[in-house]
């Protein structure tokens, strides 16, 4: 059971992490590999508060994803756009782009922060995790389930009820007919890398209390968020959940019955199954190749 | 005839003493004008600290006696980041361009093991003063180490662990030296006859730091003593942190991975009470405590400062008596009478091996002390 739970905890993790990737893919239609490293970054800027400042720690959350929603707008603004809009370049060529500008920025993060594991912590004594039925579960973790799941039912809502959440799915759709019916196009994808990349600095911040970081995360994070949203259905929110928890269930039952060095193997034999069985994934909203 | 036949005789008469020439000129003591010797260990990532801390030795060495036999030394630090790639690129680089004839290093036992074939072919003397892995014992006859092998670390921690402890869990990271370690307890709880209380032995991929499943089997295990078999101690500190958080009631062994401020700083209180099995400082040694009080702070611990000094110390003496050449200095570390060192007595076996004991040391208050 407690190898389910630490599933559930891990998976939870992917899901959050999937949440912001998925939104972000909904309106752009490309893989935003910048992501994984931009949340990653975001947790730098948070140890750099943490050491300079002593301020409250959900204040300097905050602010480092504040400014992480910044640059992930100035992503879109002036490195994508340009690129994506005006010379119209295909998703594959913006993947390569992306994956490239990944590896720069974690480069820069190694030459500034030197490439070690660094913990992030809020108190100075750990503490046993709540027991029951002879499960443990810290706080932490906790708190990462119901920021997955709240996260979760606010997306879904402001994605399927409001009329902002309804034009970035008409961006995502059909970009050309949604200029011509007079929603300004740009605004909207900037208010999307904003939330986005916000959030997926909250989500690497959250991680980074769990295991650290290290700027090879970001790699590490993309990746589960497209294999949880693959699997989820890419472009569904609830999909993006279910898919991070499934992954997180299966690779610690790979660990636990197969052994760590598994971990991996089984998290692509996963998203191999559901690409040979149900491309579309367990949700499906978009078709994943057009 | 005769003219030309004592002309061909002179030719390679000439030859001949040329070559004598040229072969005594190795064997003098000749020194060249600059001494450039060569050093491979960590200077970034998660083992940054213990390099710079060694590589501070060095340099402190070579500040007090900057001269080796009336010419200047120069040291050529490489990066060798705690990996065979970098470190063997590292070690090609000192040897092909700058010409060293003696490389202080590899830290990182996989930087001594992929550096050693080449050093190997360039006749060029490598001294580790903090690889352990077993397999540094064969890696060459111009390998040496004055450091600990963990071989000898592994039998005195097993003897220690079957001691106190009923059933045993070994976690280890995929890296050379953490494989290598836990080869040697498999070897020694065999040994022991203990076989049977190894409950769980589990690798992990490198710079893994989610145990939370592995450590829910070592707990179905029933283990009373884990051993953490780490490269680095941020990734020690999440192991111990996690056991924590899951509940474990775990005694957690671990070797000189372990002390340094990452562990501390990541596991924080669940750091308490954990035992170190390592290569120690020598607190009862004259020259140690003068060493301390003069060197700066390490950002790990004295013992790596003291090795690296006294292996500083004994090639410069070696360079000083057979002059600066690989295969002299090889012959001569083969020979060498014992030497009074800083951290330990130093007196290379047959396998270019020192042999010191192992202590034991225990985590309380943020630092790894002595067991009272």
């Amino acid at each position: 059971m407690q190898i389910i739970l630490n599933g559930i905890i891990i998976g939870g993790i992917y899901a959050l992490i999937a949440l912001g990737f998925n939104l972000i893919y909904s309106s752009v239609r490309f893989y935003h590999m910048l992501y994984g490293i931009l949340a990653v970054l975001g947790v730098y800027f948070l140890r750099f508060f943490q050491m300079t400042f002593h301020w409250p720690f959900a204040l300097m959350v905050f602010l480092a994803s504040f400014l992480i929603g910044l640059i992930g707008m100035a992503s879109w603004q002036w490195f994508y756009r340009p690129l994506a809009i005006t010379k119209k370049a295909s998703s594959l060529v913006m993947l390569v782009l992306s994956f490239g500008a990944l590896i720069v920025v974690q480069n820069l993060i190694a030459l500034v922060w030197k490439n070690n594991t660094y913990s992030i912590s809020i108190t100075e004594t750990i503490k046993s995790g709540y027991q029951f039925f002879g499960l443990s579960i810290t706080f932490n973790q906790l708190v990462i389930l119901i920021t997955t799941f709240i996260s979760v039912i606010l997306l879904e809502l402001f994605l399927g009820r409001t009329k902002w959440g309804m034009a970035i799915r008409a961006i995502g759709d059909n970009p050309e007919l949604t200029t011509t019916i007079g929603l300004k196009t740009n605004q909207i994808i900037l208010i999307v890398f904003f939330i986005g990349s916000f959030m997926s600095s909250i989500s690497a911040s959250l991680i980074a209390l769990e295991i650290g970081v290290r700027p090879t995360y970001g790699l590490m994070l993309v990746m589960k968020a497209i294999i949880a949203s693959i699997i989820g259905g890419i472009g569904s929110i609830r999909g993006a959940m279910f898919g991070g928890l499934l992954l997180g269930i299966t690779e610690n039952m790979g660990i636990y019955f197969f052994g760590a060095q598994w971990q991996e193997v089984t998290a692509f034999t996963l998203l191999t199954i559901f690409l040979l069985f149900r491309p579309q994934g367990l949700f499906q909203k978009y078709q994943l190749a057009k | 005839m005769l003219k030309k036949f004592a002309f061909i005789t002179l030719f390679f008469a000439s030859l001949v003493l040329v070559g004598c020439a040229r072969s005594q000129e190795v064997t003098t003591s000749e020194l060249p004008d600059v001494i450039k010797i060569g050093w491979v260990g960590p200077l970034t990532g998660g083992l940054g600290g213990v390099g710079q801390d060694a590589k501070a030795a060095v340099e402190f060495y070579f500040t007090e006696h900057p001269m080796i036999g009336g010419k200047q030394v120069e040291v050529i630090y490489e990066d060798g980041k705690c990996n065979g790639a970098d470190a063997a690129a590292a070690t090609q680089k000192l040897i092909t361009v700058d010409g060293v004839q003696a490389i202080l290093g590899g830290a990182c036992s996989g930087e001594t093991l992929a550096s050693a074939p080449i050093a190997e072919q360039n006749k060029v003397v490598m001294i580790s003063s903090l690889s352990s892995s077993p397999e540094v014992t064969t890696a060459g006859d111009y390998i040496f180490r004055n450091y600990i092998s963990d071989d000898q670390v592994a039998k005195t921690m097993v003897n220690y662990m079957l001691s106190r402890n009923e059933k045993i869990a070994v976690l280890s990271e995929q890296t050379d030296f953490a494989q290598g370690f836990t080869h040697a307890i498999v070897k020694h709880m065999e040994a022991a006859g203990a076989s049977d209380k190894l409950v769980l032995n589990e690798s992990f991929g490198v710079d893994n730091t989610d145990f939370r499943t592995l450590l829910t089997k070592v707990k179905e295990a029933g283990a009373g003593a884990l051993v953490s078999m780490v490269q680095t101690p941020v990734s020690g500190g999440f192991m111990a942190r996690q056991a924590k958080e899951l509940g474990l009631d775990i005694q957690i062994y671990g070797t000189d991975t372990l002390p340094a401020p990452d562990f501390f700083d990541t596991a924080k209180d669940a750091a308490e009470g954990a035992i170190a099995v390592l290569a120690s400082e020598d607190l009862s040694r004259g020259r140690f405590a003068d060493f301390k009080a003069s060197i700066e702070a390490p950002q790990s611990t004295y013992a790596i400062s003291a090795f690296a000094y006294d292996a500083a110390e004994v090639l410069a003496r070696a360079i000083e008596k057979v002059g600066y050449n690989g295969n002299a200095i090889k012959d001569y570390f083969y020979t060498m009478p014992t030497f009074n060192g800083v951290a330990s007595d130093v007196k290379f076996d047959v396998n270019g091996d020192n042999n010191i004991q192992a202590a034991v040391k225990v985590a309380r208050d943020g630092e790894f002390v002595f067991e009272k």
